[in-house]
């Protein structure tokens, strides 16, 4: 049985995941530093021990994502879209589907058909609107993290309009709504609804027939799934462990 | 003639406008350096021409050629006039980020990059050997440079047109519009053309297109022949060359790169670049598609096919007939989307990508260049109704954003295996 390592170099965090014929056998998630190559090897090293292997039992390294060139070790690059749409398509059983992955610095919606195939894709432009690091600086004003974040959204029944996904104007939208003293939990509402709005205009551009799948670390977040499916008017499933799926659908592509 | 065609600021308010003159700046690019990278990657011998005269000529337009010199932007401005009146037509779009920056201090930030480059082209008086400009009223933003630009050169003829490319319609306004401009142009250099010279005058363009179409289409076919740098480069020279000697050089070029036979292996993708023009020094997305192995095999771009590949074609030798034709080059097939008249982009698009069996298409929209990115979403759903794959990018001349547009190349290649 080939077993195959997929790697995605992220923007926030680096995951790899090996794969047994089409299980996974292993994984891991590290923080992606300043040397990506070292980070690359380690989660690799993580990933081999939780599956109990070698490198040498590794038929295969595929890596991905925004640092998928900095590896010298892998045997093949990708780049997350189509791994994206590998790990989406494998997930749900090889159906046709339109991915959404929020990751740290770009959100985009992938389109796939009934054989796998990308058929077209969107991304957000150059900045980190609407992403996981906008998130990310959105909690820290908030003196929380984004789970926190999250938790908050979902107690609130009023939630402010916030307008700007631009992380450096949304701030300030922020800290002027904290002075006129907005409840918090209106305001990560807020936060989130904004994302859901970019998420959702993405959304419609596709074939609205194909199941909405979602994935990235954004989709960790309960809160953001329920944004947009309230904005989209569309349910969404959630992949199973939702960071991992790039990662794993780099694996898949070279078994 | 109008004093209006003549500054479009009035005195009392020019002289507080002072900043093109009194702020006098260093010529800032040094292009050879530039071009040292394109010259290498080039491997025609013929094009090393090209190379060295678009490196020098972007310095200072027009100069040492013995003419006046009619500067101008966009397409649709008759080249064939000015020839026929003796002068030498220059085009002085420019997109280069150092420029774009001085420009700064004459138009707000939050302007076209290009715009604001073509400002600080004066600015730095690059353009000091212009006679008179002429500008056209296409974007907002360059029929407003006709009065930012009004402290900077000695004259700016406007030349006005209705938007809507129906020639039924309009073919009477545009020929009437062109008509004026012969006739100033005529009083402004003193010049008596005779109907046989403006024939000469577009026979010289048409076998600048004849030679252009050669190598647009040798190309689209095998695309190893000349890269996209060179393609380019070659287009834009035509913007500062006089034709014939365009033609005679370029010819040369079409002779070298056809007979170097390379031919794409078969399962290559090629792809059709269009939407906001690529110039010269600012190839960033050229360099990108390079570097991840596209070849963009034809394009549909007013700075390289919107340039060159209409003829005029004459069916009525009289001096109205020629302007008639000649509005018929520049107005009626123009893909330029100031004017209402994107069947014509979308016909073009289409039959480029079926008669050349292109892959996809790659439409680039300049950051703040509204008016491409602003039919975005009508090319998108014509293109997948026709099930053509699009891929729509979005930047501007800085380079911060170069991973995540090489992750959509990259993107769109696989997609198209």
């Amino acid at each position: 049985m080939r077993i195959c390592a997929g790697i995605d170099i992220g923007s926030v965090t680096t995951k790899c995941v090996i794969v047994k014929g089409s299980e996974i056998a292993g994984k891991s998630l590290v923080k992606t530093g300043i040397d990506t190559e070292k980070c690359a090897r380690s989660v690799l090293e993580k990933a081999l021990e939780e599956a109990g292997m070698n490198m040498s039992g590794i038929g295969q390294i595929i890596s991905t994502g925004y640092g998928r060139r900095a590896f010298k070790k892998s045997d093949r690059v990708m780049t997350e879209i189509s791994a994206a749409a590998a790990g989406g398509y494998h997930l749900t059983g090889r159906r046709e589907c339109l991915i959404i992955d929020v990751g740290g610095q770009d959100t985009k919606v992938i389109e796939v058909d009934a054989a796998g195939n990308v058929l077209d894709f969107l991304m957000n432009d150059k900045c980190a609107a609407g992403t996981g690091r906008f998130l990310e600086i959105m909690a820290t004003v908030m003196e929380t993290d984004i789970q926190g974040l999250s938790s908050l959204a979902m107690a609130s029944r009023t939630p402010v309009r916030i307008n700007s996904t631009c992380s450096v104007f949304a701030e300030s939208e922020v800290v002027s709504l904290i002075a006129s003293s907005a409840a918090k939990e209106d305001i990560a509402a807020g936060l989130f609804n904004s994302i859901a709005s970019r998420v959702a205009i993405m959304i419609r551009h596709f074939s609205q027939n194909r199941p909405l799948l979602f994935c990235g670390g954004g989709a960790k977040s309960m809160a953001l799934k329920e944004a947009i499916e309230k904005t989209a008017e569309r349910q969404i499933t959630v992949l199973p462990e939702p960071q991992f799926v790039v990662a794993l659908g780099a694996a898949i592509a070279g078994c | 003639m109008t004093m209006e065609n003549k500054k479009f600021i009035s005195k009392e308010y020019l002289a507080s406008l002072k900043y093109f003159s009194e702020k006098r700046r260093e010529v800032p690019a040094d292009y050879g350096s530039e071009m040292e990278k394109y010259r290498q990657a080039s491997g025609l011998e013929s094009m090393k021409f090209f190379h060295d005269t678009l490196a020098g000529e972007l310095k200072s337009p027009g100069e040492n050629r013995n003419l006046p010199v009619v500067g101008y932007l966009c397409n649709p401005i008759p080249e064939e006039l000015i020839i026929a009146c003796g002068a030498l037509p220059v085009r002085l779009c420019s997109a280069d980020s150092r420029c774009a920056e001085a420009g700064e201090e004459a138009v707000p930030g939050d302007i076209c990059p290009m715009v604001k480059s073509t400002c600080g082209d004066f600015y730095n008086h690059i353009n000091d050997n212009i006679d008179l400009l002429v500008v056209p009223a296409t974007c907002d933003g360059k029929v407003k440079l006709a009065e930012i630009l009004s402290p900077a050169v000695k004259e700016i003829y406007l030349l006005d047109m209705p938007r809507n490319t129906d020639y039924m319609k309009n073919i009477e306004v545009w020929t009437d519009a062109y008509t004026r401009f012969y006739e100033y142009l005529r009083d402004k250099f003193r010049a008596r053309p005779t109907r046989n010279d403006l024939m000469d005058a577009c026979r010289i363009t048409n076998e600048r297109t004849r030679i252009f179409r050669k190598i647009y289409e040798y190309r689209a076919r095998h695309p190893l022949a000349l890269n996209s740098f060179d393609y380019f480069i070659l287009s834009q020279s035509s913007f500062l060359l006089p034709p014939e000697e365009w033609t005679e050089k370029a010819g040369a070029v079409y002779k070298e790169c056809s007979s170097r036979g390379k031919i794409m292996p078969g399962d290559a993708k090629k792809i059709l670049l269009a939407g906001s023009p690529i110039l010269f020094p600012n190839f960033k997305i050229l360099d990108i598609l390079e570097e991840t192995g596209c070849h963009a095999a034809a394009d549909v771009m007013c700075s390289a096919y919107g340039h060159l590949y209409d003829p005029v074609e004459i069916d009525e030798e009289t001096e109205y007939g020629i302007l008639r034709a000649l509005t018929l080059k520049y107005i009626a097939p123009s893909i330029c989307p100031c004017f209402v008249g994107i069947n014509k982009l979308m016909n073009t698009i289409l039959d480029t990508v079926q008669e050349y069996g292109l892959n996809g298409v790659i439409y680039y929209n300049l950051r703040l260049c509204q008016v491409f990115e602003i039919q975005t979403t009508i090319l998108r759903n014509i293109l997948k109704e026709k099930g053509i794959p699009l891929l729509v990018l979005k930047t501007d001349f800085s380079k911060e954003d170069t991973g995540q547009l090489k992750t959509r190349i990259e993107a769109f290649m696989e997609m198209l295996v």
